[in-house]
């Protein structure tokens, strides 16, 4: 069931309204609503993951009581034990575990060497990535003693499987999100409207960003031996535009709905095509993955409390971890490499946390220095995102090798312009410019539309909200699956 | 929350509106002209018997483990499918046919499956070569003779070959869902002689009796009207001849001979019936193919139909371009006639010998 589906239409407001009838009774008839509603939610992805997602609820249920509840430090970290590689092992299966036999063959292959090494015939279910780093951050946090565990299941339960958030993030903590699944919620008219304000944007960022860019992308990067020059560097920029308006709409549509019910998840997205630095790129870029590994991985290596090499060496971890977080490829293993090399050099220089407040907040403009940097550490990121959307590293060579090709010939600079004239139309590139416009305009606050037009008349308030409804119909129908759900 | 449902209503209840009008006269499940034009679908038209519905048995060249064959088959979307000629021609024969994700050029492909060793490899008598009048002309233009695809290049697209899903529904989020009830139903029903979505058009007739829903308008693809000037261009048409003609040559040092099988457009078929034809060029293609000298084997397929216009409705499908199993079923009849002929021809030439 996409947010982008009729499905969804009518699930949403469904679930809506009877949570908040519910919701004048008792706490916990509403905490059941949302277990039942989101256990339908992922079943209509697939029934049969339902039982990885209950098993994997049940096991940090009970190992955080048991943690809780053990006697001593031995005990403590048996079950912590059990409980990681527990999910980690169903995660290693269904996600690398043909990855790593494949990888393994073939490198015997290269010295002659024949491997008779069967795989898995398994499918990925939906959002293992996220519930699962959900489930051990939880265990984690308590561990460490930094959070009581939750003793009454449909509480925990819904805390992992919180429909908005299940299958794409963010990732939340147990000690932002469950203090909120406790309490009992009030509807709240200002922020159920706000909510909606972020689930348009979010669906604007998907459907009219995102799927139309996609279509850009996808002819560059399937059929990268047919083009050259500058249609496949305007391909790397279509898919950077692709990603972001994927992915941040998505996260946007989550926070939009859990508003909407009543919850404030954590930010996972502040605008991060601005950041002047890589160091700042990925303070604002899925920030609730970059950040959990920070506090689960680099912060228990020793962060950046420990010397030079052992510095580096934790970036490297890190941004690998990352890469690999998001798929059995070693396309992910390189651009979470190239991506630690972006980021050393600001980490030795010191420079890492230069960038902590929005880039020329309170002016219209970025100075030219600003606008310098943030060129660049786009520019940086794009060529990563290219091994991102590659289907393999020679693939990724031959699209640089060919980017890199013919951009002195008049004729590929023709063949964009036919392109666009005849297939994509020139009104995606208008469109573009103006998205950014509106997210620069927007960028100190959560969300580039939340205070748009605040101080207009409503009826034009309306009308915008109006024009941005009908732009999701007049731009839709490319239909492209939100590319976090393969991860 | 009452002032919440109050301002969220007008926001979403007419686009629901909308949307639940085009589920119920929209479809993208029937004819290609109703899709892709956003033309509502008639509730009248019946479909029954139009559609072949017993097995098919032509064998393709992505699964075959044959390696004779009487007919090879190249062509596009009107060779395919369990109500082709095709499988009506396998009563009699037996069947090759080369599957369409091959090559989008079936004059071109030819060409380099018989300068290959595709030719070595598989042995056929006679070789159909079909394409609807719409294309043939592009696809006869900048043929080059000398290159090659072979069995090996063949069986890597077949291997490599990722099977496209199909085109999900057009969902809520679409522009047919404001375009549909908005602006390109109300035209189907209000207006005569125009141009649906860029892509269709509704043009009225002077019959009522060419399907069974006994409409006064035909649905044609643009293309049928955009491409007939350069169809009717008898330069372009003696090119083509040329080509097939050379063809012919090359196919008979592979001892096999060459049927050639070009589908009129529904353009052309039911031109006769336009009630204002001055907005239209009338189609010449088959005029001119029939008048020129032609090595191979020729199967005029507007000819053979037009006989039957009075007898069958629905030779075509009143909401696609293709047609149905009545005209299949009659063109692979005249084809067996004539590879029968043919056989008996060259019996008879080798008995003499």
């Amino acid at each position: 069931m996409f947010f982008n589906s009729i499905e969804f239409v009518f699930f949403l407001p469904i679930v809506f309204f009877i949570y908040w009838m519910l919701g004048k009774k008792k706490l916990i008839f509403q905490n059941y609503l949302l277990f039942f509603s989101s256990c339908f939610f992922y079943a209509c992805w697939d029934w049969r993951f339902l039982f990885l997602l209950m098993f994997s609820i049940l096991l940090d249920y009970f190992s955080g009581i048991k943690i809780f509840e053990a006697s001593g430090k031995r005990e403590k970290y048996f079950w912590l034990s059990l409980s990681i590689v527990i999910n980690l092992g169903f995660l290693f299966c269904f996600k690398y575990y043909n990855f790593f036999v494949s990888s393994f063959a073939s490198a015997l292959n290269q010295i002659g060497l024949k491997a008779n090494i069967s795989s898995l015939q398994l499918i990925l279910p939906v959002g293992i990535s996220f519930y699962t780093f959900h489930g051990l951050s939880y265990i984690i946090d308590i561990y460490n003693e930094r959070v009581y565990p939750e003793r009454n299941f449909i509480n925990y339960a819904v805390f992992v499987s919180f429909f908005p958030l299940l299958v794409a993030g963010p990732i939340e903590r147990a000690t932002h999100l469950l203090p909120q699944v406790v309490k009992k919620r009030e509807f709240n008219y200002a922020k159920a409207v706000d909510g909606l304000r972020q689930i348009l944007w979010g669906l604007f960022k998907k459907i009219v960003i995102a799927d139309n860019c996609a279509e850009i992308a996808n002819l560059a990067f399937n059929n990268t031996s047919e083009y050259f020059g500058i249609f496949l560097i305007l391909g790397a920029f279509f898919f950077a535009f692709q990603i972001y308006g994927d992915f941040s709409g998505y996260s946007d549509i989550a926070i939009g709905v859990s508003r909407l019910l009543g919850f404030n998840l954590i930010k996972n997205f502040n605008y991060p095509y601005f950041s002047r630095n890589i160091a700042e790129f990925w303070r604002r870029w899925h920030i609730s993955l970059s950040s959990w590994f920070r506090d689960y991985l680099y912060i228990p290596f020793g962060g950046s409390k420990v010397n030079t090499l052992k510095k580096i060496r934790n970036t490297f971890i890190i941004f690998i971890v990352s890469g690999f977080w998001h798929g059995a490829n070693w396309t992910f293993i390189i651009w979470g490499l190239l991506n630690a090399l972006y980021f050393i050099p600001s980490l030795l220089a010191k420079k890492n946390r230069i960038y902590l407040d929005v880039v020329a907040k309170g002016r219209t403009f970025p100075t030219i220095k600003e606008f310098s940097a943030i060129l660049l550490t786009f520019g940086l990121t794009v060529f990563a995102w290219i091994f991102f959307r590659a289907a393999n590293i020679p693939h990724a060579i031959f699209y640089i090798k060919k980017m890199l090709s013919g951009l002195e010939l008049q004729s590929g600079y023709l063949k964009v312009f036919d392109l666009f004239n005849e297939k994509f139309g020139f009104s995606i590139v208008f469109i573009i410019l103006i998205f950014f416009s509106i997210e620069w305009k927007g960028r100190e606050n959560e969300y580039a539309i939340s205070n748009l037009g605040l101080k207009w008349p409503s009826s034009v308030r309306y009308l915008i909200y109006l024009l941005i409804t009908t732009s999701l119909f007049w731009y839709g129908g490319a239909n492209q699956q939100f590319i976090y759900f393969q991860f | 929350m009452k002032k919440f449902k109050i301002k969220l209503i007008p926001f979403v209840l007419p686009f629901l509106v909308l949307f639940f009008i085009k589920i119920l006269l929209y479809t993208d499940k029937e004819g290609d002209l109703l899709r892709i034009g956003y033309i509502p679908k008639s509730f009248h038209y019946k479909k029954d018997g139009l559609n072949y519905s017993g097995k098919n048995n032509v064998e393709n060249i992505s699964t075959t483990k044959k390696t004779n064959f009487k007919i090879l088959i190249i062509g596009d979307s009107f060779s395919e499918g369990d109500g082709s000629f095709s499988n009506h021609l396998t009563k009699n024969f037996s069947v090759l046919h080369i599957d369409r994700f091959v090559s989008n050029n079936q004059i071109q492909t030819l060409i380099d499956l018989i300068n290959g060793d595709f030719f070595d490899y598989y042995k056929f008598d006679y070789v159909i070569l079909e394409n609807i009048e719409r294309h043939v002309i592009d696809l006869s233009e900048n043929i080059e003779f000398t290159s090659k695809l072979t069995k090996h290049q063949i069986d890597s697209f077949t291997n490599n070959l990722i099977e496209k899903k199909s085109q999900a529904s057009e969902g809520f989020f679409a522009k047919s869902t404001i375009e549909f009830p908005l602006y390109t139903m109300p035209r189907f029903y209000l207006q005569n002689d125009y141009l649906s979505n860029d892509l269709v058009y509704k043009i009225t007739t002077n019959s009522i009796n060419l399907f069974n829903n006994k409409v006064d308008h035909l649905l044609v693809y643009s293309d049928d009207i955009s491409n007939t000037r350069k169809n009717n261009n008898i330069q372009n048409i003696k090119k083509l001849e040329s080509v097939l003609n050379k063809i012919t040559e090359m196919l008979s040092k592979r001892s096999a001979k060459l049927i050639f099988l070009p589908v009129p457009d529904k353009y052309d078929f039911y031109y006769e019936y336009i009630k204002n034809k001055s907005k239209y060029i009338k189609p010449l293609f088959f005029d001119h193919m029939k008048r020129l000298d032609k090595k191979f084997i020729y199967i005029d397929s507007k000819n053979i139909l037009t006989q039957y216009k009075n007898v069958y409705k629905d030779i075509y499908f009143y909401d696609d371009t293709h047609w149905t199993n009545i005209a299949s079923n009659i063109i692979a009849n005249e084809i067996s006639m004539k590879i029968k002929q043919q056989d008996i021809l060259t019996m008879q030439k080798s008995d003499n010998n």
